[in-house]
């Protein structure tokens, strides 16, 4: 009988162990570029040290009881890198396809007012002179985007 | 911790404090003050030594920090007013401190940068194959005051457990996700992140709930987040004080007149944050989808022609390049299917593992046409606060070959295949800790028939583009009925691996292969291990009706197979009726092959209540 029990606790720890993964978020446990590409995140590595570039000087990681970066807010002027940097394989195919949320976003983040249709049909025609090559990287592609339009 | 100020910041305190304002519900509520004390475990979010059991004190040595011009706190070395944004609101509000409030650079940055108007409350549903993702999770999202904004811009803010070892030992996390051994933390992301981790990387839907939260409420919110944020954490406890209940805990600062965390059970799901904001009148004025990848990928499919899809297959098969496929859906097609492909064998695809992924997109830009903006509706059926509670009871009674049986059972959670699977995943069988109690009036015999400790089942059925296995595990204690004993019980594990095919959307066979061990002092030396399989067919009209009839066959190796093998056939229907309650009716036979002569059934009835 009690080795029933004890296989019993046994079985459910196992059982929780495999819903509990739940609880971590492998996004971040804190904060923008700590934490926040577990190993085999798909987002590429450069991107978590492109963001410690983020944090301004006068702001440090902090230790102790929080442990976090403090800020997370992604600086305007890296903006546009971070978002292609983040969102790669996405903008890439609604740039391919001069439509979508993510380049909508895009226009956002560099700034862009005008006509969306207009837009979509610029980055569709021009999407080799972004992406020259398949080893374009992101701030590659920004500073090609900057060139052209 | 702050020393007193001056005599005159106590005479000033004194004169304006009204009396029992450490009791004002809001105080505690900035403190988490539950149950005689603070959930905040970092020693820097209290300015009073005992300041986590008593809010008096803590109120007494704010105010006095806030007089203080010299004070400091924490590893930042920030003035307490930059810190304690929202208690400084609060208190001046009450007029109880009247100091000129001061410049926080850190703070008005950090604020500027989340720029937020209003807050959406978001909902990812359980992962396809994934029990651990099985009841969901939620988080936020602040909306940008800006004109025409775009979501993925916007920041979003996530409780979650910081574990540190990234792999850890399964029973050590077992251990301390239930006993609060991780620390809790808030943190911020761009949504997009958010996005990509849900819904390309996980293939997660996203249920985005707006809340009815005025601007001044939100701020109030953000204040304290970054009080928060800036100096202590939680203990996560995955059972109770959770992503979701810590969330609703954080609203509640945002809108007080909200009860979000009141529980009459021991645990808090995910489900349970958006069921109770659905349920305050006016919380939530709308509610967008963001379907998964696997999704729009399938809604893609959909606007294929056969000889189309054939054409997809050619490329996916590399029979045929991109840059000679002359049609844009079909191209869509392939480069949702590249892209789910790569997040499920999580394979980058950037540099050389580009190949037909950057040959594609380069076709479909030459092609100078804009893809049509994909349709996919939500489904009224799906919305998770229609999942029923995790909870189960049920009363009926049956009947086998000796005798009528009354019988009740009580389930503490969460999902069954054959019950109403309404804001949850389609047939997903996910359940715990239930328990089998049977009474025969014959006897007068009240028994513990079974008590199942776990049972996961996860069908996944095939299509031509995704192939994944179907499995099952799980065990307890249960009564044996294919040998002719007639009241003895095993302890009992199995595992199985199978197929499972959609002979139409609602209607699923599956065929398994499994093994188990078994142990009970009936057996001749009280274990039994051997294989088992099994064919079912499963499926659903209109949320109405389940039904299954199932097969099955096992085996025991230990001794001669033909000394041990039974067959199970099972003919089990559900019906739903209102109010989280369902009529099950349950019927299997067994027989032993080559000793047909100890054939045994069982039917059962029963009334089942959710909740």
């Amino acid at each position: 009988m009690y080795l029933t029990l004890r296989l019993s606790i046994v079985a459910l720890l196992l059982v929780i162990f495999v819903s509990v993964s739940s609880a971590a978020d492998s996004s971040s446990g804190c904060g923008l570029g700590w934490q926040v590409f577990p190993k085999n995140s798909l987002v590429s590595s450069s991107l978590r040290s492109t963001t410690h570039v983020f944090l301004p000087n006068t702001f440090s990681m902090t230790s102790g009881t929080s442990g976090c970066a403090r800020h997370d807010i992604v600086m305007n002027e890296y903006k546009a890198i971070h978002f292609a940097e983040a969102n790669y394989d996405q903008l890439m195919m609604d740039m391919a396809r001069g439509q979508g949320e993510y380049l909508n976003g895009f226009a956002a983040v560099t700034n862009y007012k005008g006509d969306m249709n207009a837009f979509g049909s610029f980055v569709q025609n021009n999407f080799v002179n972004l992406y020259p090559m398949a080893t374009t990287t992101p701030s590659e592609m920004v500073a090609n985007f900057r060139n052209l339009f | 911790m702050i020393m007193a100020a001056s005599s005159e910041a106590a005479l000033y305190l004194s004169q304006n404090l009204s009396p029992n304002l450490y009791s004002d519900p809001y105080w505690l509520k900035l403190l988490h003050f539950k149950k005689g004390r603070s959930l905040a475990k970092g020693k820097d979010f209290f300015l009073a030594p005992q300041g986590n059991v008593d809010p008096q004190a803590e109120l007494e040595a704010t105010v006095k920090a806030f007089n203080d011009p010299q004070a400091k706190i924490g590893t930042l070395k920030l003035h307490p007013q930059c810190i304690f944004i929202e208690r400084y609101r609060f208190l001046k509000e009450k007029g109880v401190i009247e100091t000129t409030p001061i410049v926080c650079k850190d703070f008005d940055f950090w604020k500027k940068g989340i720029n937020a108007k209003s807050l959406t409350l978001v909902f990812s549903t359980a992962f396809p194959n994934d029990p651990s993702s099985m009841f969901g999770h939620t988080f936020i999202r602040f909306n940008q005051n800006v004109e025409g904004k775009n979501d993925l811009l916007d920041y979003g803010a996530n409780y979650s457990a910081y574990i540190e070892d990234p792999n850890p030992n399964p029973f050590v996390y077992a251990y301390k996700g239930i006993f609060g051994g991780y620390r809790g933390f808030f943190g911020f992301s761009p949504y997009y992140m958010k996005v990509n981790e849900y819904i390309n990387n996980e293939s997660r839907d996203l249920y985005e709930y707006d809340l009815n939260i005025p601007p001044e409420n939100v701020e109030r919110l953000i204040n304290h987040l970054w009080e928060v944020y800036a100096t202590t954490y939680f203990n996560y406890y995955f059972v109770d004080e959770n992503c979701s209940y810590m969330l609703g805990d954080f609203i509640e600062v945002a809108m007080s007149k909200w009860d979000l965390t009141t529980i009459a059970r021991p645990f808090y799901l995910p489900s349970d944050l958006i069921k109770k904001v659905m349920s305050i009148p006016q919380a939530v004025t709308d509610l967008h989808y963001r379907p998964s990848l696997k999704r729009k990928f399938t809604a893609s499919l959909s606007l294929l022609s056969l000889e189309q899809k054939k054409e997809l297959k050619d490329l996916i098969e590399e029979k045929k390049f991109p840059r000679d496929e002359k049609n844009d859906q079909v191209l869509d097609s392939f480069l949702y299917f590249k892209e789910y492909e790569s997040r499920k064998n999580k394979v980058n695809l950037q540099g050389k593992n580009q190949g037909a992924f950057r040959e594609a997109l380069m076709a479909r830009a030459s092609s100078k046409e804009k893809s049509a903006e994909l349709v996919i509706p939500l489904k009224e059926e799906n919305r998770p606060e229609r999942s029923h509670g995790p909870q189960r009871v049920s009363l009926g009674g049956g009947f086998d070959k000796n005798q009528a049986i009354m019988k009740g059972t009580y389930r503490l959670g969460s999902h069954n295949q054959m019950a109403n699977d309404d804001g949850l995943e389609k047939f997903s069988h996910f359940e715990f800790l239930s328990l089998a109690t049977s009474y025969a009036p014959k006897g007068k015999k009240f028994k513990l028939e079974e008590a199942q400790l776990i049972r996961l089942i996860s069908l996944f059925p095939q299509d031509e583009f995704d192939s994944r296995l179907s499995w099952t595990a799980g065990g307890g204690f249960e009564k044996i009925r294919e040998d002719s004993c007639q009241d003895c019980h095993r302890f009992g594990f199995d595992g199985g691996l199978g197929k499972t095919f959609a002979l139409t959307e609602n209607h699923w066979a599956t065929l398994m292969l499994g093994n188990f061990a078994e142990y009970s002092t009936h057996f001749d030396k009280n274990l039994r291990m051997g294989i088992w399989g099994q064919l079912q067919f499963l499926g659903k009209t209109h949320s109405i009706y389940k039904y299954k009839v199932a097969s099955k066959i096992k085996t025991d190796v230990l001794t001669k197979w033909k000394t041990h093998y039974s067959w199970e056939n099972t003919f089990c229907q559900t019906l739903f009726l209102k109010n989280n309650i369902e009529l099950r009716m349950d019927s299997k036979w067994w027989s032993r092959l080559g000793a047909m002569t100890q054939n045994t059934y069982e039917h059962n009835l029963e009334l089942a209540y959710y909740f």
